[in-house]
């Protein structure tokens, strides 16, 4: 029996249709597990290919970056609670909507400045939702979080500021940021709520400088704002040095365990870290603290010493899976290195084997890296870094020969080559392998279901001294003098800037063999990959690539109890349901750009819906969106 | 009357061609490719209308065949790339009725 058809055996004995529902997807993950899995049974392979859009709503919330506001980058994740669907935009506004019509009921405008202030655009993924289970005004609250550091609460059935939140409903998030503050702690991922403590992290832009912000959990009373903890993932002795190890991204819950589970990112600055060459444990981990109290219960480092921006990208995934004929509980972590995590999540202990090896050393002034990093072979990583993919033909022959000549220019070593004057490839890509969407699962089954990005970026060290100039060259013709949108970044207080690139010909096309993404299925009990199938096209000047390219990949997926995963995140602005058995395509449609969501999925009314937030992000494409989508089953006759 | 419905199907692909690249949400809007594709639809429409209306010199009938040929040809190839089914349908079946007309008239007797 091959792993296929045994999964197929496995979604047919539970796929069966069933009463139930999926009554709320009322977090960014669409539950606190971060599963991403709908108890929506009505979404069969059998049946899927029957959506249809219910209703469409474009939210005006956008821009290209052409006039006056920069470009937005739209991420969100519908909520759906309260028999309300919730929406942030990219101009930090709350959409209230009639899940049924789209109707807007209420929305309300935070007046958040929309400049870019520590991102290249205006972004936003999404609200969160508090309800302390009792009746009465602000008994039931959204929550967005904005471009300057401000968390506001509104009245969820009104849209009201709740007055006793922080001032008249606004929670001044920046009066902690109080340490090496270039930036402020940009609100872009809604924050995560567990009973009535609301957890935030924040996003800044640890590529520009050296000395920044020391990342931190924030912990915050539901009801009034007041600060309940404050946890920091910085040694203290070296706040002075560098900064960052924030949290940007969501969180997952195990509320039995009292557990919180944060990404933290890198230390700043990015690609060189001469500055903070002692070790600072808790920087690119998995970290478990406990809610009650912030005090951290252990941490998982994945990468240590992190010059590759490999910086933790999602929420842990939390499932229990049979390890040794054992229930066990567990947690999923993708990483950017294609890596796939599986921990105990009462103590962190790998699940399965976690090795030390050795990585290359580097040659950049003042680097000490870590001469080991852990590896996982078990799952097979998302990602095949044994060696670099091979230069496209195509490519090498439509580009005269230069793929080739990079190949032979640029320093690649295997995973985990460190950044040099030269130049070196990375792969994967700082964006992933795997970012932000993080995985599914269907914790009946233990399957987990990931998208993957298959990308060669080139990253080159540029010494202090050539930085300016080399600037200069290369934005003569460009409106951007900064030089960030043609890939330059300064990492302001350390001996080198840096240029980052895909590696592409001249002509825009990739250099290396494809598949470009793809999309895998992985049995967590046995680790073993299931399948692995190109995913998505690409698309370049309009025309779309062969499908079996697949396409790079931002947004993550959704399972369904009926054996179907929904999922948005290719170029080439479709959504899509895929037979969770096999990973085939069974029905797709044209949305307005690339939907780098989470869609959500719920039942109302009897029905099964699936919403996805349209919004685009330039490491895609350009083409950006306000567009909402809602899709459902036609009722039957 | 082949030249005909190659003309007005040629005609058809270029409203199509027009569409996808100029309406909204076509998931090639504003792009080279569909401005290309546009390009190569006019084109094919040019040609055949020189034809269709009986313009050409008689001599140049069968040169501007060919080249309405190959230009149908290259537009569906950029229709299929664009996944424009509509314009790659229509120029397909354009480039059969160009190619039916252009064998009935080799077929005919010459007086």
């Amino acid at each position: 029996m091959t792993s296929t058809t045994k999964l197929a055996c496995c979604l047919a004995l539970v796929a069966t249709p069933t009463l139930a529902e999926q009554p709320v997807w009322g977090t960014f993950n669409g539950n606190l597990a971060a599963t991403k899995f709908a108890d929506a049974a009505t979404l069969t392979p059998q049946s899927v290919a029957g959506l249809e859009r219910a209703w469409e709503v474009r939210t005006g919330d956008v821009s290209d970056g052409s006039g006056d506001v920069p470009a937005t980058v739209w991420s969100a994740t519908p909520i759906f609670a309260n028999d309300t669907l919730y929406l942030g935009t990219p101009f930090y506004r709350i959409l209230a909507l009639d899940p049924t019509t789209g109707a807007e009921r209420w929305s309300y405008d935070t007046k958040s400045t929309l400049e870019a202030l520590t991102q290249p655009a205006l972004k936003n993924r999404g609200v969160a939702y508090w309800e302390s289970g009792t009746d009465g005004p602000c008994e039931k609250r959204v929550l967005i979080g904005t471009m300057d550091a401000t968390l506001h609460a509104v009245d969820a059935d009104t849209g009201k500021p709740c007055t006793g939140f922080g001032d008249n409903g606004v929670l001044n998030v920046n009066q902690w940021n109080e340490t090496n503050a270039v930036f402020p702690f940009s609100l872009l991922q809604p924050p995560t709520v567990v009973g009535d403590t609301i957890l935030i992290g924040w996003s800044g832009k640890d590529w520009a400088y050296t000395v920044e912000p020391p990342g931190n959990l924030i912990a915050v009373d539901a009801r009034t704002g007041a600060l309940k903890w404050d946890t920091g993932f910085i040694p203290p002795e070296l706040i002075p040095v560098t900064g960052t190890a924030n949290i940007w991204s969501s969180m997952s819950v195990d509320q039995d365990l009292g557990l919180v589970y944060v990404p933290v990112s890198s230390p700043s600055p990015n690609y060189w870290g001469g500055n903070r060459t002692d070790p600072i444990p808790l920087a690119t981990s998995i970290t478990a603290i406990r809610i009650e109290t912030g005090e951290v219960a252990w941490s998982f480092q994945h990468v240590h010493h992190d010059v590759w921006d490999y910086d933790t990208p999602s929420a842990a995934t939390l499932v229990d899976i049979m390890r040794n004929g054992a229930s066990v509980p567990a947690l999923v972590q993708t990483t950017k290195q294609g890596f796939i995590f599986v921990l105990d999540r009462r103590t962190g202990a790998p699940l399965f084997p976690v090795d030390e090896r050795a990585v290359p050393a580097s040659d950049a002034d003042g680097e000490q890296l870590s001469p080991t990093q852990p590896f996982a072979d078990l799952p097979k990583p998302t990602i095949n870094h044994t060696a670099l993919p091979e230069v496209w033909p195509l490519a090498d022959a439509l580009s005269f020969g230069q793929c080739s000549k990079d190949r032979e220019t640029y320093r690649y070593e295997g995973l985990y080559t460190p950044p040099s004057v030269q130049g070196t490839f990375l792969w994967p890509a700082t964006a992933g392998g795997n970012n932000w969407g993080g995985a599914a699962v269907d914790p009946r089954t233990g399957i987990l279901y990931v998208n993957t990005s298959q990308v060669v970026q080139v990253i080159r060290l540029i010494p202090r001294a050539d930085y300016a100039a080399e600037v200069k060259a290369a934005t003569a013709d460009s409106s951007d003098p900064s030089g960030n949108e043609a890939g330059f970044y300064a990492q302001e207080g350390s001996p080198y800037g840096i240029e980052l690139f895909e590696w592409r010909t001249s002509l825009g096309l990739p250099c290396w063999k494809p598949p470009f993404g793809t999309f895998s299925a992985y049995d967590l009990n046995t680790g073993e990959r299931l399948y692995e199938t190109p995913f998505g096209l690409t698309q370049q000047w309009g025309f779309y690539g062969l499908r079996s390219w697949g396409s790079p990949t931002l947004g993550g997926p959704v399972v369904t109890s009926g054996g179907v995963v929904l999922i948005g995140a290719s170029m080439d602005n479709r959504v899509r349901a895929l037979d969770a058995a096999t990973g085939q395509e069974l029905w797709s449609d044209l949305v307005a750009a690339p939907a780098v969501s989470i869609p959500a999925v719920f039942t109302h009314q009897g029905a099964d819906y699936v919403v996805w937030a349209v919004g685009g992000n330039s490491i895609l494409k350009p083409q950006v969106a306000d567009q909402v989508v809602a899709y459902r089953l036609p009722p039957k006759e | 009357m082949f030249i005909a419905i190659s003309f007005l199907s040629a005609l058809a692909g270029l409203g199509f061609a027009g569409a996808a690249a100029l309406l909204a949400d076509t998931g090639i809007n504003g792009t080279p490719g569909a401005f290309l594709a546009l390009l190569g639809a006019i084109a094919v429409t040019a040609v055949l209308g020189l034809l269709v209306t009986r313009t050409a010199p008689t001599g140049m009938r069968g040169l501007l065949a060919a080249i309405a040929a190959v230009l149908a040809v290259l537009t569906a190839l950029a229709a299929w790339f664009l996944m424009q089914d509509a314009v790659l349908g229509a120029m397909s079946v354009s480039l059969l009725a160009l190619l039916v007309s252009v064998a009935m008239a080799e077929g005919k007797p010459v007086r």
